[in-house]
């Protein structure tokens, strides 16, 4: 019975969430949006490696 | 100025650190295994014990090697992915000295010098815990600020395991480790089974996932394939993970319904893992089968390795599945290719990838390269090796075969396993050597880059309604993640606990057996050395169990187990049952020197709890074994007509069932019986092949020495001695009830976990032994007399007939000899009647008989054997 209640609940999300994200192109862009992000994120920080990998670094503390 | 920093002092202590603790728990775990097939190699200095490397190993693994290679990670990974800074250095330089010296340093000496629980993933005792919890909080307060400060909005997937993997772990820790001291029995095996989980799938997975999704497509200079596959895999792990639990305990006395929770879930999680391999696959999709970057290298091994340890768990929690290979090598096998496969090469390119980028960092690519090499051909090795080993040993298991046998089969895969160490060691080794010499920020960032192509690089939507929608979507999801976390508690643990109560209650003797303060002090000294890692205390509810052991556990009978010893290994025997099946000098000789009474056996040696000779106990090994006497007997006592009760209040629960109308409560086939029913081991036609004159090497000259005259090593420390077989001739029915049933009171145990053929070709060795005729040597004796001094004195004992059953035989422990189905030589016998046989209740006679009538006495007692011509004649 509980079994059955697991499966149910995550074939139901797991299909809402699936649903949500075939059929509006506004979510799913935003869904897609952190990995573009996270790319920028990554291209930043190889450009400026030396100023950002100090030996002694800031902290928000200091 | 950049608005942040990345703390690459942290990177690198926290990475050396790695590797050195790393380096440390992989000797203990190499220690270990060595002892599979030389259990002497390191004494019997109790510090340097299996069991307490064993926990050693462990622990060194997943707080030492994986926490520490985690956290160098997180300090690299947390700012790029926020743009904050961690929240502060000198917290950092706190945690890593809590992490490393009040944590892995004191965790290792206290195990070795005997503080620990016996509690799988959670062996450091409970003060190194309270640092533990410390120590994750510390982590909590330096990396989760950075996420809050920049916001939730649109976190990429990487950010959510770390997350992720900070809050659950913090919650799930305590309970793992700290409630089954406080929950007895099957219900904190409960507990404990979701600890085993939750160390895997809330700390160790969601860590090593955040690596994969972070260094594939920083290495790749490529987004990862889908975000909403990444999310969807995110959500599917947390929801499913803490559900998996019980599914360290299926066929147990833990309730159907929660196993089959968990093996659904574990289903289900198959499911979604082929979710995330499959889009971590096509984020690698150009990369080649071997990257180039070794870093990329190390985490698109680690993504296969992930596919084939989530399969393989959700296959081995299925029932048929689990019921072949549960307690076997294979599940070893399993955890080293999560632990040592997955994580571990997820951890290395973790750090490697950000070595790689701290420009003042010594970096060898020759050494990196071949370590991957050395560690990709070891842990294969070792893998396929120990899954081979588990499958052949379920086998035999399922066949009933002798426990021995299942030794015996998988000691050349335990010798491949050690071998399989040496391409790791090397592997370990060269990866140290790989960041700490070299050129100083040798690697350029950029040139890695396989592509930064722009056009991949997409914008975000600033629509604010979505980013609305999607954000509401993830704060429900996460307060639904704790929920589903608080669910499995409460489902895997806390309503488990509740109806093993109510069983306990209904089924329990009214005036069920106390533990004694011996055997209370017995338990700690088996905890402590680690015992429940070779020997499971749960008969589970299975035919293949049933038939070897007896009725299968019911959760009365682990009540007072704080904290429980259920295992989830069998490399020796369960122990459910152990009292009364062993002498206790049998087991103060098996601790002693294992391999002086089993000769097969790879237990090793616990002298250290000894004053130098097996009759010489310290107070703790008296204290084993009585707790290994006790095991079982509050059952055993109760039982039948304490089993006919708890029936009665089973009606509704088939597994409880199950277990009270098993015919025999200890079905141990070493068990003694008494006589009888003992089927009739026909002569075999052909003679003792190799294999027979091997098994005799195997399992009867340690007691009975090679040549059978009763000296073999174990001779000397048992009470009574091994009977001197060439001094005796045994009518076959004799020999057959000797070793169906054992002698009762003596070490000579069962053998009926052997085949009747086999058992025939014992009775044959033994027959071929004897050099004893029926001429009393040239001795003149006169049998009327020795008749009268029979009746005199032995007919009370050894029964009118001589066959062992006068009226006080029962009053003994040791059965008095049964001398119609065997004649003593007239020398033994003599002997015997002049000394007496220790720990039997024969005493000497010669206060009592003069010589004239001990040699009449002995005569006549030769002359009650029954040969089986006359046998024959009397049945026809």
């Amino acid at each position: 019975m509980t079994a059955g209640i697991i499966v149910f609940l995550t074939l139901l999300f797991g299909g809402l969430f699936t649903l949500v994200y075939l059929l509006r192109p506004d979510i799913r862009k935003q869904v897609e949006k952190p990995k573009y992000d996270f790319q920028s994120q990554i291209q930043q920080y190889n450009s400026h490696p030396k100023q950002i990998n100090e030996t002694v670094a800031h902290h928000a503390d200091e | 100025m950049h608005p942040y920093r990345v703390d690459t002092q942290l990177v690198y202590a926290h990475g050396i650190a790695a590797l050195v603790t790393l380096l440390i728990a992989m000797t203990f775990g190499i220690a270990i295994s060595l002892q599979f097939f030389l259990p002497d190699l390191l004494g019997d200095w109790l510090p340097v014990g299996w069991g307490r490397m064993r926990y050693a190993h462990t622990q060194g693994i997943m707080l030492g090697w994986l926490g520490n290679a985690f956290l160098a990670f997180l300090y690299h990974a947390v700012p790029i992915l926020t743009g904050k800074s961690v929240t502060s250095r000198q917290l950092g330089i706190w945690l890593f000295g809590i992490w490393n010296f009040a944590i892995m340093l004191p965790g290792w000496i206290l195990v070795l010098a005997g503080v620990s629980q016996p509690l799988e993933w959670a062996e450091f005792p409970l003060i190194v815990d309270a640092f533990v919890v410390v120590g994750f909080l510390l982590a909590a307060v330096q990396f989760l600020p950075p996420f809050f400060r920049r916001g939730l909005e649109n976190l990429y997937v990487s950010s959510w395991y770390i997350i992720g993997a900070l809050v659950f772990t913090l919650l799930a820790y305590p309970m793992g480790n700290i409630v089954p001291e406080y929950v007895p029995g099957a219900a904190g095996a409960a507990f404990s089974g979701l600890w085993i989980h939750d160390a895997v799938g809330l700390f160790v997975t969601p860590l090593a996932l955040a690596i994969l999704y972070f260094v594939i497509p920083a290495s790749t200079g490529r987004p990862i394939y889908s975000h909403f596959l990444s999310m969807l895999g995110f959500w599917g792990l947390f929801f499913l993970y803490p559900l998996n639990g019980t599914h360290h305990y299926i066929f147990s006395v833990i309730p159907m319904e929660a196993q089959m929770t968990a093996i659904a879930a574990s289903a289900l999680l198959g499911v979604i893992v082929v979710i995330v391999v499959s889009n971590l696959m096509l984020s690698l999709r150009g990369s080649g089968f071997f990257p180039r970057d070794p870093a990329l290298r190390f985490v698109s091994t680690s993504v296969v390795f992930y596919l084939l340890v989530s399969v393989q768990g959700s296959l081995q929690a299925q029932m048929s599945f689990n019921q072949a290979v549960h307690f076997t090598d294979w599940v070893i096998g399993h955890s080293h290719l999560a632990m040592l496969g997955f994580a571990t090469f997820a951890g290395i390119g973790g750090i490697v990838h950000a070595w790689q980028r701290i420009p003042w960092a010594p970096y060898n690519a020759k050494a990196i390269d071949w370590a991957y090499g050395l560690l990709t051909i070891g842990i294969t090795i070792m893998v396929v090796d120990l899954s081979i080993a588990g499958v052949i040993q379920g086998q035999l298991w399922l066949e009933g075969a002798p426990w021995l046998e299942s030794i015996q089969a998988s000691r050349p895969y335990w010798i491949g396993r050690s071998i399989s160490a040496i391409p790791i060691a090397a592997g370990f080794i060269l990866l140290l050597v790989g960041l700490v010499t070299g050129p100083r920020g040798a690697v350029v960032v950029a040139g890695e880059i396989l592509s930064t192509s722009a056009t991949e690089v997409e914008p975000g939507n600033s629509d604010a309604l979505p980013a609305r929608a999607l954000y509401m979507s993830y704060v429900v999801a996460s307060v639904a993640g704790i929920l589903f976390f608080v669910m499995s508690v409460s489902l895997l643990g806390v309503w488990p606990k509740q109806v093993l109560a109510e069983q306990t209650l209904a089924m329990a003797p009214e005036n069920a057996l106390p533990v004694t303060v011996a055997e209370k002090r017995g338990r700690t000294v088996y905890a402590r050395e680690g015992c429940a890692y070779c020997h499971t205390q749960q008969i589970r509810y299975t035919a293949a169990d049933t038939e070897r052991f007896g009725a299968p556990t019911l959760a009365w009978e682990t009540r007072f187990d704080h904290p429980h010893l259920l295992g989830t290994r069998r490399i020796g025997p369960d122990l459910s049952r152990a009292g009364a099946t062993r002498t206790e000098d049998w087991h103060l000789l098996h601790l002693f020197a294992p391999r002086t009474v089993v000769p097969l056996s790879l237990m090793p040696s616990y002298a250290g709890l000894f004053d130098g000779a097996p009759d010489r106990p310290t107070q703790e090994a008296r204290d084993l074994v009585a707790y290994l006497n006790s095991l079982g007997k509050a059952r055993a006592l109760a039982w039948p007509e304490g089993d006919a009760a708890a029936l009665r209040s089973a009606a509704d629960n088939p597994w409880a069932q199950m277990s009270l109308t098993t015919p025999t409560l200890n079905n141990h086939p070493a068990r003694t019986q008494v006589r009888g029913n003992a089927p009739i081991l026909l002569p075999r036609s052909d003679s003792i092949s190799e294999r027979h004159q091997t098994q005799w090497t195997n399992h009867c000259a340690g007691c009975h020495g090679n040549d059978g005259t009763g000296d073999g090593p174990a001779a000397e420390w048992l009470a009574p001695r091994p009977t001197n077989l060439t001094a005796r001739t045994y009518s076959r029915a004799r020999l057959s009830d000797i070793l169906w049933n054992g002698v009762h009171g003596t070490a000579m145990p069962a053998w009926r976990d052997h085949t009747l053929e086999d058992l025939s070709a014992f009775a044959d060795s033994v027959q071929r032994l004897s050099v004893e005729t029926t001429s009393s040597g040239g001795v003149s004796a006169d049998l009327t007399l020795g008749q009268s001094v029979y009746a005199e004195h032995c007919a009370e004992c050894h029964g009118d007939s001589g066959a062992g059953d006068g009226f006080a035989a029962n009053d003994f422990p040791v059965t008095p000899s049964d001398f119609s189905g065997e004649r003593v030589s007239h020398i033994e016998a003599t002997r015997i009647l002049r000394n007496g046989v220790t720990g039997t209740a024969m005493a000497p006679w010669t206060d009592r008989l003069n010589e004239p009538q001990i040699i009449s006495v002995a005569h006549y007692v030769r002359s009650l054997f029954v040969s089986e011509d006359n046998r024959r004649g009397d049945t026809q």
